[in-house]
């Protein structure tokens, strides 16, 4: 590389006011023994000059107006509340946002698995105790053991014939059926001293419903 | 609070103010700033309809992370680095970068001012204004942000490295490799 090379890769930044004092000093000394890179330091010189001229275009005038219309329509909306919300929340904005979401996996993984757990042979069975749920008085908690699979189909019929009755019996008492523990119902599906989550069925919608209990 | 008030307070107290949700300071400053957010997102996409809605979610997108900004970097930088951001993003989405050469090449930026709905072009006054339109055009888009930013924008090779999040040593030399590109073209243009 020629000190010419290297002369006009600093001659930006001296231009620009951006080169350390020793880098200037270098190019003062070479800008005077050299006829060729005093006429680069123009060329970018002119360059920078044509480049500011360019005309820009007219921002319209309700620019600002546009915007703050539409910050007033956003903060109406859930969007917004949402994030005032875990502005408010501060450090614990983000730890709702995680819950959130693994919430939202849950929920999922259950409503995919469902298919699956029924035709494994999983078997739900209503689970008797003390009132504290937030469900419906329609539906009823339950919760999910593995049952031995049906050996042969006759058997097979009639295990699937009791657990029709077994539902349609528990439909009508849907409204006793709703009270029941969650704590027990809880600890039934997966063990353990916390609540966690509970899943139960809805029959009437053959729905699988997952209740999330605040964490603590 | 009034609207001389507002115009009265200081950038710290009009941050503070829209943090607390007052929509109206928060347009002060979109006042303040909005000519160069514009420009950032100009020096990115290069096309007058797409910088302005880019600017205007820029705003947007600040309003909402307001509690998020610190005074570590100043208001304008962090600004522009969300300008930047959201432009350089919709560049890589859409894939907008062409690059037209020799008569061919002439033939078809001439249409597109008209096609795309802008003027960039047209609005370029004299042939020198024209012919560096054109230059500019065949940069990456990465050299035309740099030296957009550096020449029309004003910005300092520390705020664009920030705004851009490049180390200082890649702005510097991309600026350099700009340059002297657009001279080379410049040059050829006038052979040609």
């Amino acid at each position: 590389m020629t000190d010419c090379d290297e002369i006009q890769l600093l001659l930006g930044a001296v231009q620009d006011g951006e080169a350390e004092p020793h880098e200037m000093a270098l190019v003062d000394a070479h800008l005077d023994r050299c006829p060729a890179c005093p006429a680069a330091l123009r060329s970018y010189e002119a360059l920078g000059v044509a480049l500011r001229e360019l005309p820009g275009f007219p921002i319209p005038r309700q620019f600002a107006q546009n915007v703050t219309k539409r910050l007033t329509r956003l903060q109406g909306g859930g969007r917004w509340r949402l994030a005032q919300l875990g502005r408010s929340l501060g450090a614990f904005g983000s730890a709702l946002e995680i819950a959130g979401v693994a919430a939202v996996a849950a929920i999922v993984t259950v409503l995919v698995a469902t298919p699956y757990l029924h035709s494994s042979g999983l078997r739900m069975h209503p689970v008797q105790g003390a009132a504290q749920s937030p469900i419906s008085s329609t539906a009823q908690a339950v919760a999910i053991q593995p049952v031995g699979l049906a050996k042969g189909a006759g058997q097979a019929d009639e295990f699937r014939q009791a657990e029709v009755q077994n539902v349609a019996g528990k439909i009508e008492d849907a409204d006793a059926a709703a009270t029941l523990d969650t704590q027990e119902m809880v600890s039934a599906l997966g063990g353990g001293s916390g609540p966690s989550v509970a899943v139960w069925n809805e029959p009437r919608t053959d729905t699988t419903v997952v209740w999330i209990p605040d964490q603590r | 609070m009034s609207n001389q008030a507002r115009l009265d307070a200081t950038e710290a107290e009009l941050i503070q103010q829209a943090r607390d949700g007052d929509t109206q300071a928060f347009g002060i400053l979109v006042e303040r700033y909005q000519r160069r957010v514009v420009g950032v997102a100009m020096a990115v996409v290069h096309n007058q309809d797409d910088a302005l809605e880019l600017a205007q979610e820029t705003f947007i997108r600040a309003y909402e992370n307001l509690g998020k900004f610190e005074s570590r970097s100043s208001f304008s930088t962090w600004l522009y680095r969300i300008a930047a951001n959201i432009s350089i993003d919709f560049r890589r989405r859409e894939g907008r970068h062409i690059v037209l050469r020799g008569e061919e090449g002439e033939h078809e930026l001439d249409r597109l001012p008209s096609e795309r709905g802008d003027s960039f072009l047209e609005s370029a006054r004299g042939e020198l204004g024209r012919r560096l339109q054109r230059a500019l055009q065949e940069l990456t888009p990465e050299h035309r942000t740099v030296i957009l930013l550096r020449e029309v924008e004003g910005l300092s090779y520390d705020e664009i490295s920030e705004v851009l999040q490049s180390p200082r040593g890649t702005v510097m030399s991309r600026l350099h490799y700009a340059r002297d590109r657009l001279r080379t073209i410049l040059n050829d243009l006038d052979q040609g």
